[in-house]
């Protein structure tokens, strides 16, 4: 896939819309610095890549945000880059246009979300060799290297890999519970070793899991010199414990201890608040209000049974009224029947009612349960703490001054979680006044709305308390934890009991100790794994480098090796392991002598070529989708002797098939080029200026006509020349047409053009509006059958010594009209 | 060039989907201990294969925390 045009408006450093046509082999651009030069090459990268590799490199993409805009572009008109591309049989259009940040793409004018070569672009090397790339590649940490190389070379995923898994491996994340456990474990391995008597069982419990036994040996050992000769191992602990809450409770007898709520019972006050918060639905609430209606059910109750006694009786004797003994009508049976069924569908209509009530006490009850519980659980966490008010004396005398922030940390609790109990108690105690009303008023049939929103009012200032409740408890949790520890400590250092306080710890902690060592066993493994990746991934690198890769960077750099300046040079890769992972290593030798590293021995011109060579060989050995190289300003900081070399390796890229876009600050070696490639009559062009509308970039000659006609005559004067130099003298012909045609129409209309693009037509316009005969341009562009590039002469072109000598003189007559005009 | 030619069946010199399999999969073959394996194997079944990875250490040290023995 070769570049065969672009158009770039609004991005970088273009404002106006501008063309520039590439030369399928050699296109040549310069430019003094600032000119705008790099925002050609951003646009090519922009529109193929989706992203500039300055912006992908950045360190901080913000800085980039909006940069792709040009700030002279009209605001409602979007930077848009167009590109013809050909991929050897069509052309075909991408066009990537900039809508505020999103980059809208057009593949042959219709949007697409991705090139159609997308896959396969992620899997070719990347043909934009910038400046600032190959600085990234040399000039940076050991480590960027390995990472920039692996980019390079096409193992991006495994470089991933390798990224990924060290992280882990480096700084693995430990879930909470382990980092308490770990946090715990160690601080009483602190205390351990800050006792010279314990130094053994230090000794043991660093030798880890394999070591456990042993120390606990030694641990029982020293629990037998605290307690009653001949305990049993079962009551070490135990006794222990009295022992030193004996010794302690003399000083202080008080607990702290202020735990958070721990995962169950977070999952439990989860539970119990959702409940509370849903109890009252609006199903609920409608069937309490209903129940007011059971007030009427007692008359009709009775009713029922006096109607219901009545037809029972007047089963006896049906012409007596039972109650009045008066006659009765065969019409009062009716009445007294059907009355009796009415009243008895009344009744099984208000038995639905008292399934309702029993559903509103069950609730009522599930949800003081609940209550109770929710309330229960956070009053026992404080209470303990609590208690302590009134031992906060005798605390100060123990902490203050020596640990005056923990005695603060204690009182400050206190006081503020006390103050959260009982707004959470008043709370509770309301919601149970409100659970309370209403059961009173299903009692006395004296249910109301307000009743129930009372509730549901109560309930909500509840469980805004419990949250205040919770975070106040949560933020105490820890320091007051730390402060009961500095007590513990106090209060051993003042009883005495320092060494039964440990031996306690280490008793209770036997298995927090054992888990600590399995997971000390975890990250052992992570390191070793971290060892493995390094080898492993270093070792692909180190195939892939130090081969054929290497061989074909060196036949580059040979290239431009130069000979005049001293013998240090580059001398293959290799891969470096360290400690801290791969490291690429540029080799170098000085006069057969190997150096440290080329980094820090090559000059930056020599650094600089052999970061050209490596993106050179990536490209020329590693099979891509594109058949174009873009080489952004190759010969900074070189010497001229760099300078004439790298033509070589420009000739030697266009030999190989490749389309060059070389673009340079120099245009003195930009005119070396053209002459030194003389034959390939590539494309030039000349940043001449830049103003707020962008750079303006002017076609130049490849070369000059006189040069051109001395070529020609000195082809025709060659009594040697064969088919393929006449051949070249005739295509010099057709250049030296465009160009005197261009020259003509400048003159006449003081519109420049470039030659690069013009056929037959093109040619043929610009000659009739520089007024030449018709007759005379219709014989000027038949040149074009046969001169034009074999692939677009006929089957019977042949290159013909006559044919050029004529094609010479009209080219001699028109020379003489330019000059006329 | 070929960096794949210590791989079996390497296909080309660029990555293509499947290497990040292969790599993994030689280089789970090169570990011996369940902890790496575990923590590897996840890396290369998942589709966000860093938090998995890291996921699947945290149960690793939950498991310690949680068995008796």
């Amino acid at each position: 896939m070769r570049i065969s045009h672009i158009t770039i408006r609004g991005f970088r450093g273009f404002n106006d819309a501008q063309d520039i046509v590439f030369d399928p082999r050699l296109t040549l651009i310069s430019a003094p610095n600032s000119y705008g030069k790099t925002s050609i090459s951003e646009a090519l990268e922009w529109v193929i890549n989706g992203i500039t590799s300055k912006v992908e490199q950045a360190d901080s993409k913000d800085e980039y945000k909006g940069s792709y805009r040009n700030i002279h572009l009209p605001s409602g008109q979007n930077p848009t880059v167009t590109l013809v591309m050909n991929d050897g049989a069509k052309d075909f259009e991408l066009r990537a246009e900039l809508v505020g940040d999103v980059t809208k793409r057009f593949h042959g004018g219709v949007e697409v979300a991705e090139w159609p070569f997308q896959a396969a672009l992620a899997k070719s090397p990347n043909p934009f060799i910038l400046q600032h790339a190959l600085k990234d590649l040399l000039l940076v940490t050991p480590g960027e290297r390995f990472d920039s190389f692996a980019r390079l070379l096409g193992f991006s995923e495994l470089g991933q890999i390798h990224k990924d898994l060290i992280s882990l491996c480096t700084k693995p994340p430990m879930p909470p519970r382990v980092k308490s456990l770990l946090g715990d474990v160690s601080a009483l391995e602190e205390r351990v070793a800050s006792r010279q008597q314990f130094a053994q069982i230090t000794k043991a419990l660093r030798k880890g899991l394999d070591g456990m036994d042993g120390a606990y040996e030694l641990i029982e050992k020293r629990c037998n010199e605290f307690v009653t000769p001949g305990t049993p191992r079962a009551s070490l602990l135990p006794q222990l414990l009295a022992a030193r809450d004996e010794a302690v409770k003399k000083i202080f007898s008080g607990t702290i201890d202020l735990r958070p709520f721990s995962p169950e019972e977070e999952t439990a006050n989860a539970s119990d608040e959702q409940f509370i918060a849903k109890a009252l639905t609006a199903e609920l609430i409608a069937k309490y209000t209903s129940l007011i209606k059971l007030k009427a059910i007692k008359h009709v109750n009775d009713l029922v049974e006096l109607y219901g006694a009545g037809e029972r009786l007047l089963e006896t004797d049906p012409s007596i009224c039972p109650l009045c003994e008066r006659p009765l009508e065969e019409e009062m049976h009716e009445h007294i029947h059907k009355r009796h069924s009415a009243l008895v569908e009344q009744k099984r209509e208000y038995g639905e009612l008292d399934k309702d009530r029993v559903q509103v006490e069950r609730v009522l009850t599930d949800l003081e349960t609940r209550l109770q519980h929710h309330h229960g659980r956070g009053s026992r966490k404080v209470g303990p703490l609590i208690a302590l008010e009134t031992s906060l004396e005798s605390l100060r005398s123990l902490l203050v001054p020596k640990h005056q922030i923990h005695y603060e940390a204690i009182s400050q609790a206190i006081v503020e979680l006390k103050a959260a109990k009982t707004t959470l108690d008043d709370k509770y105690q309301a919601v149970q006044g409100e659970i309370e009303t209403i059961r009173t008023s299903m009692r006395d049939s004296e249910e109301g709305t307000e009743k129930i929103n009372s509730l549901s009012t109560a309930i909500s200032a509840y469980l805004a308390s419990a949250g205040d409740f919770k975070r106040v408890l949560k933020s105490h949790s820890a320091p007051v934890t730390e402060a009961a520890q500095i007590l513990k400590h106090e209060l051993d250092s003042l009883a005495g009991t320092q060494d039964v306080s440990i031996l306690i710890d280490l008793l209770e902690k036997r298995d927090a100790i054992r888990k600590r060592f399995l997971v000390d066993g975890v990250v052992e493994e992570l390191k070793d794994l971290r060892q493995r990746v390094d080898r492993f991934v270093s070792q692909i690198m180190l195939d892939a480098i130090s081969g054929e890769f290497g061989a074909e960077v060196m036949e580059w750099y040979g290239k431009i090796r130069t000979t005049g300046d001293p013998d240090v040079h580059f001398a293959g890769f290799d891969i470096k392991k360290t400690a801290q992972g791969g490291r690429v290593q540029i080799k170098a030798h000085s006069y057969g002598k190997d150096l440290v590293s080329a980094v820090s021995s090559l000059s930056e011109s020599k650094l600089n070529a052999l970061g050209l060579c490596i993106s050179i060989a990536i490209n020329t050995k590693t099979p891509g989708i594109f058949d174009f190289l873009i080489i952004d300003d190759p010969i900074q900081s070189w010497d001229a002797e760099h300078e004439t070399k790298f033509i070589e390796v420009i000739k030697d890229l266009v030999a190989r098939n490749k389309q060059l876009i070389l673009l340079s600050h120099n245009d003195q070696w930009i005119k070396q080029v053209r002459a030194a490639c003389a034959e390939l009559n590539g494309a030039a062009y000349e940043i001449t200026s830049f103003t707020e509308t962008g750079p303006h970039i002017s076609p130049t000659p490849w070369a000059e006509v006189e040069q051109r006609f001395s070529t020609i005559k000195g082809i025709m004067e060659n009594p040697q020349a064969d088919k393929i130099l006449i051949q070249q003298g005739e295509e010099e012909v057709r250049q030296v047409l465009t160009q005197l045609a261009a020259q003509l129409y400048l003159k006449a209309t003081g519109i420049k053009k470039s030659t690069n693009n013009l056929n037959a037509a093109k040619t043929r316009e610009l000659l009739l509006a520089g007024s030449v005969p018709v007759d005379f341009a219709n014989k000027l562009v038949s040149m074009f059958e046969t001169v034009d590039d074999a692939h677009h002469a006929g089957n019977d072109y042949s290159a013909h010594r006559d044919r050029l000598h004529t094609y010479y003189n009209w080219m001699k007559d028109l020379q003489k009209r330019v000059k006329q005009a | 060039m070929n960096p794949d030619k210590n791989m079996q069946n390497a296909e080309s010199s660029l990555e293509s989907p499947s290497h990040r399999v292969k790599y993994l999969n030689l280089l789970l073959d090169q570990l011996t201990s369940p902890v790496q394996k575990r923590l590897v194997g996840t890396y290369q079944k998942k589709s966000d294969p860093v938090k998995a990875m890291e996921a699947e250490l945290g149960d690793i040290l939950t498991e310690i925390l949680d068995h008796e023995d």
